[in-house]
């Protein structure tokens, strides 16, 4: 997330794009999981302890493409559309498998993929 | 979030979750008719945003009066990525509307840039939140770094 702020140095935003990067870490088949996988709390349907949340990685989004990181923000964009696409307007994903979970008809989710198509 | 900050949970919401009658709150939840509830925050969280929200209605939701007893309080991570960005769009804002901002705030926003630096954690080669009271970070990594 501090990526998004902007005011990282490039060295220390190379270092969070590794983690981001990381199967271990916040790389499962769909990114990007908000607790990371080698976390003894990492629950891939738990509430903010494992899931996808579409806001989350559309400020990842953002602040890759802040930083010139332009091929990891096309491929998280992506992946993030392919979720939507496959499953719906959910509040929030696996990131494992990619099976949606909590309500349906999220707004923040409709809208995000809105701005994230254009 | 109750397995992170257990050690500041209030005592009555320990000893619910201890005996396992946070259960008999979970009964009473809305949120839970909607998704099933372990894809909800566990009933230990929500009790403790419920006593939270009594006790910021208790301080009249007085900032100064609300940060003085730092239960709960933390310099969040995340929070403060979104400010400083904010802070950025505030002086295109103005840098467009050639209007200047008061020297106070461009003050804070300058302490906003050089204090996020002391969330880094050298060792986690990581960003951490930290205690609002004894700056200690809180090392448990999350989406936020």
């Amino acid at each position: 997330m501090p990526l998004y702020s902007g005011v990282l140095t490039k060295d220390r935003a190379e270092i969070l794009v590794k983690m981001l990067e990381s199967e271990h870490i916040f790389g499962p088949a769909y990114p990007v999981p908000s607790v990371p996988l080698n976390s003894p709390w990492f629950n891939p349907v738990g509430y903010w302890q494992g899931p996808v949340w579409i806001n989350t990685n559309w400020l990842i989004i953002d602040g890759l493409r802040r930083y010139g990181f332009n091929k990891h923000a096309d491929a998280l964009q992506e992946s993030t559309l392919e979720l939507i696409e496959k499953y719906g307007f959910y509040e929030y994903f696996n990131p494992l498998t990619g099976e949606p979970a909590g309500v349906d008809n999220f707004s923040w989710t409709a809208a995000l993929a809105i701005d994230l198509m254009h | 979030m109750s397995e992170l900050h257990d050690h500041l949970l209030p005592f009555w919401i320990r000893s619910l979750r201890k005996t396992r009658l946070d259960v008999v709150f979970g009964w009473f939840r809305s949120d839970v008719k909607y998704a099933p509830l372990e894809q909800r925050e566990s009933n230990t969280d929500a009790l403790a945003l419920y006593d939270i929200q009594r006790r910021f209605r208790r301080k009249q939701y007085d900032f100064d009066r609300i940060i003085n007893h730092s239960l709960f309080a933390i310099e969040d991570l995340t929070f403060n990525s979104i400010l400083a960005r904010a802070n950025s769009h505030l002086v295109e804002i103005a840098k467009a509307l050639r209007e200047e901002l008061p020297p106070e705030l461009v003050e804070s926003i300058k302490k906003t840039e050089s204090t996020f630096e002391q969330l880094w954690d050298p060792i986690s080669n990581e960003y951490f939140s930290r205690d609002f009271v004894t700056h200690r970070p809180l090392k448990q990594t999350s989406i936020a770094p």
